[in-house]
């Protein structure tokens, strides 16, 4: 088979596809100019790579804040008992405090 | 700043018009593949998306070798997809093709329209569709996808291989079975 008969066969092939996709029925036709303009949307569209970066961030924030609210107070140290324990004696043996000092001072 | 807003807007009209110059033709292609046009807008719609968000960036030259490789790639896979269910079904179905169903001939389907103009040559064109059809979908995948790639879509053998993901050297045997085969199915006086 000589190439150039192949060739006339070929474009013979070609011109009738050629037919064939301007026959496409009107459904089709929408389907395809709806996929193609959410495709150019699609590009306009700026890129998204912050998106999981924000999201994951946003994530730890909540996390943070939930343990700090959750966190048990620590203990009020305002206030020892066994501080208080030595000054409740110390007042209590302050007349012998008293007595001790002025006893000193006469000898 | 102003440039840069006028270079994106030129970008998004070249991809317009190249989007609209290709799609017909690679549904049809995709509905040559896969024999369902439903499947076929989708997988031509998924390589558009493709297309113009991972590739748009890329010079207008590459953009057809590219569209094809990522159109061929989603029909290759849709064939895995299919070949994977329809076994699966066969074996559920004791051995019966799940498309081969005894479900009968809608006669709507094969009536002749009378509203169309008897016209021999439109017959004779529909005739030749009808055949060329027949005659596309009974090559091998890879045989249909250089043919069409490379006598409908255009593309050279490189840029056939690229959209192929193949050897330059796979393409031309392809190709040349594709139209050695296509002879033998169609005929001399095709159509």
């Amino acid at each position: 088979m000589s190439t150039d008969t192949n060739k006339a066969f070929v474009e013979k092939i070609r011109q009738q596809l050629e037919q064939h996709a301007g026959t496409v029925d009107d459904a089709t036709t929408a389907r395809l100019a709806a996929a193609h303009k959410g495709a150019l949307a699609r590009q306009a569209r700026p890129a998204r790579h912050w998106l999981p970066l924000t999201g994951l961030a946003a994530a730890a924030a909540v996390l943070l804040a939930v343990l700090l609210v959750h966190q048990t107070p620590a203990p009020d140290r305002g206030w020892d008992p066994l501080l208080a324990q030595d000054d409740i004696d110390l007042i209590e043996e302050l007349d012998f405090y008293a007595w001790l000092e002025a006893t000193q001072s006469n000898s | 700043m102003h440039r840069l807003k006028e270079s994106t807007l030129e970008r998004a009209h070249a991809l317009d018009r190249f989007l609209a110059g290709i799609e017909r033709r690679a549904f049809r292609m995709a509905e040559f593949a896969t024999g369902n046009r439903d499947d076929a807008l989708d997988l031509v719609q998924e390589a558009m998306m493709k297309l113009a968000t991972s590739y748009g960036h890329r010079s207008e030259q590459e953009w057809a070798p590219l569209f094809h490789r990522i159109l061929h790639s989603r029909i290759n896979d849709w064939h895995r997809r299919s070949r994977v269910r329809n076994r699966f079904r066969a074996w559920l179905g004791g051995g019966k093709h799940a498309d081969e169903g005894d479900a009968p001939v809608d006669p709507m389907q094969t009536a002749v329209d009378r509203r169309q103009p008897d016209s021999v040559r439109q017959l004779q064109q529909a005739d030749a569709m009808t055949t060329l059809h027949a005659g596309l979908r009974s090559l091998p995948l890879r045989q249909q996808q250089a043919f069409l790639l490379r006598s409908w879509e255009g593309l050279d053998v490189a840029d056939t291989a690229l959209a192929m993901g193949c050897s330059e050297g796979s393409v031309k045997t392809h190709y040349s079975r594709a139209v050695h085969r296509l002879r033998d199915l169609l005929g001399e006086h095709w159509p």
